[in-house]
């Protein structure tokens, strides 16, 4: 007996090899901004990160803890089986639209700029774009073309929650894709994302949104960083439209010993719709007591200091052009870092 | 005094040498920097030395980037849930776990390698 369980040990032991990796994520700031018209030192979101990969099948959850309400929220949750080139998803997800959405998710520390483009922030931080989803998803790879499919309860703005949809209508978003290196990809972005509502804070809400992107992405480590995006949204109830893009480009000018490498970068965004667009109008009010949703041209010019892997350092300014308003500006300061509790 | 000189020189030769091994089961169908760096269709764990000086020869020799930039980018590969980032054990123990599991990668000098596939040697 005693024999049969110490096989049975080495067996389990020996099969059940999997991969695990925990991470927490989290950062501080400082900042003044022309709007506020004073110094603010803020204490970041803090994110933790852990999956389990076992031969094919993987699974992931990553948990975000939101100030100032220390609310805690999960960003992704899922299980996927990886077939040969083929990966199947189920959960909660970050959608394909172009890469940056897909390659940062909620490691700060480690994406160029401070924040995420305005065309491609979170949903509850003005973003326009259905970034996380809620349904299935499916990637395929072959040589260097890629596709990704995702079909599920739509936007996280007003249409549906982690738990539920809110209504009958499903979203559908995709990429096709080619990435000559693994530190390379451009591709086109696709998606239907429609939604009928009736809020309690915005009202009743039926928009049908079709979605346009194109990316290239190429960021080769110790190298120069370029990201562009643009996306279009056309609103087929209203027959408005809206865009919003970016362009990011970075390059290490110095590596030192007790600096690391600098990296200064500059970043073009804009962001725009046409006036009585359902979709923008809808979210604007939404958002409208914590995070203004404006029409806008961003200009930011930034430099990050990385002393080690796990940490770094960012200063930037940015001077925003306002289509309706003053023109703001702000210098901001930020420190972020991962600490790694299992790898 | 044959031995020794060979003996001597052998040491010396081994200890310049980086060797990327694998389980001797392991198959290989991909180039070595796309195994490396995790963009293969197979799930791979890389084990590299405790030994940052080694360490960062060897990443330089095989994939052109610094040891803190192929941290990094693993990082990043983390963050998108696509694998673990390389562990750091010491030689005998990187051998060890190379030796034990099927998907592991190990890049150690060559004077430790015993009983493993040995993918390629830089020197």
């Amino acid at each position: 007996m005693r024999k049969l369980l110490l096989l049975l040990t080495v067996t389990f032991s020996f099969t059940f090899s999997a991969e695990t990796f925990l991470q927490i994520f989290g950062d501080l700031r400082a900042g003044y901004s022309s709007e506020e018209g004073r110094l603010n030192f803020t204490l970041g979101d803090t994110d933790l990160l852990g999956f389990l990969i076992h031969k094919n099948f993987k699974v992931l959850i990553e948990m975000y803890l939101e100030q100032p309400e220390a609310i805690l929220d999960v960003e992704r949750g899922y299980a996927e089986l990886k077939v040969e080139n083929f990966s199947f998803r189920l959960g909660k997800f970050h959608t394909p639209l172009g890469y940056f959405n897909r390659a940062w998710h909620h490691g700060l520390y480690l994406m160029t700029p401070i924040d995420r483009p305005l065309i491609v922030s979170f949903e509850d931080e003005g973003g326009p774009l259905p970034v996380h989803m809620v349904g299935v998803g499916f990637d395929a790879k072959w040589r260097s073309l890629g596709l990704s499919l995702v079909l599920g309860n739509g936007n996280l703005h007003l249409g549906s929650t982690n738990t539920s949809d809110l209504d009958n209508k499903k979203s559908f978003l995709g990429k096709l894709y080619f990435s000559w290196d693994p530190y390379s990809e451009a591709g086109m972005s696709f998606g239907y994302d429609p939604m009928e509502v009736n809020d309690p804070e915005v009202g009743y809400v039926r928009t049908e949104n079709y979605i346009l992107g194109l990316h290239v992405a190429y960021k080769r480590p110790g190298f120069a960083e370029v990201n562009g995006e643009v996306y279009m949204l056309e609103e087929r109830v209203s027959g408005k439209g809206g865009s919003g893009g970016f362009l990011l480009l970075s390059y290490p000018l110095l590596v030192s010993k007790p600096l690391g490498e600098v990296r200064p970068y500059i970043m073009l965004e804009f962001l725009n719709w046409e006036m009585g667009n359902p979709w923008f109008e809808s979210i604007k009010k939404k958002l409208e007591e914590e995070v203004p949703l404006r029409r806008r041209t961003k200009y930011t010019l930034g430099v990050k200091i990385t002393p080690f892997a796990y940490m770094s350092v960012k200063l930037e300014v940015f001077y925003e052009d306002l289509k309706e308003g003053k023109n703001a500006w702000a210098v901001r300061a930020f420190v972020g870092f991962g600490i790694p509790v299992v790898r | 005094m044959r031995w020794v000189i060979l003996l001597l020189f052998f040491s010396f030769v081994c200890f310049g040498e980086i060797a990327v091994v694998a389980n001797p089961s392991f198959k290989n169908s991909s180039n070595l920097k796309d195994l490396l760096l995790g963009v293969s269709k197979r799930n791979v764990v890389i084990y590299l030395t405790d030994d940052p000086d080694f360490n960062e020869t060897a990443i330089r020799k095989l994939i052109g980037i610094t040891y803190e930039d192929f941290k990094i980018f693993w990082l990043e590969k983390a963050l998108r849930g696509e694998g673990v980032p390389p562990k750091e054990l010491p030689p005998e123990e990187v051998r060890r776990e190379v030796r034990s599991r099927r998907n592991a990668i190990g890049i150690i000098p060559l004077r430790y390698v015993k009983d493993l596939k040995v993918l390629k040697v830089v020197r």
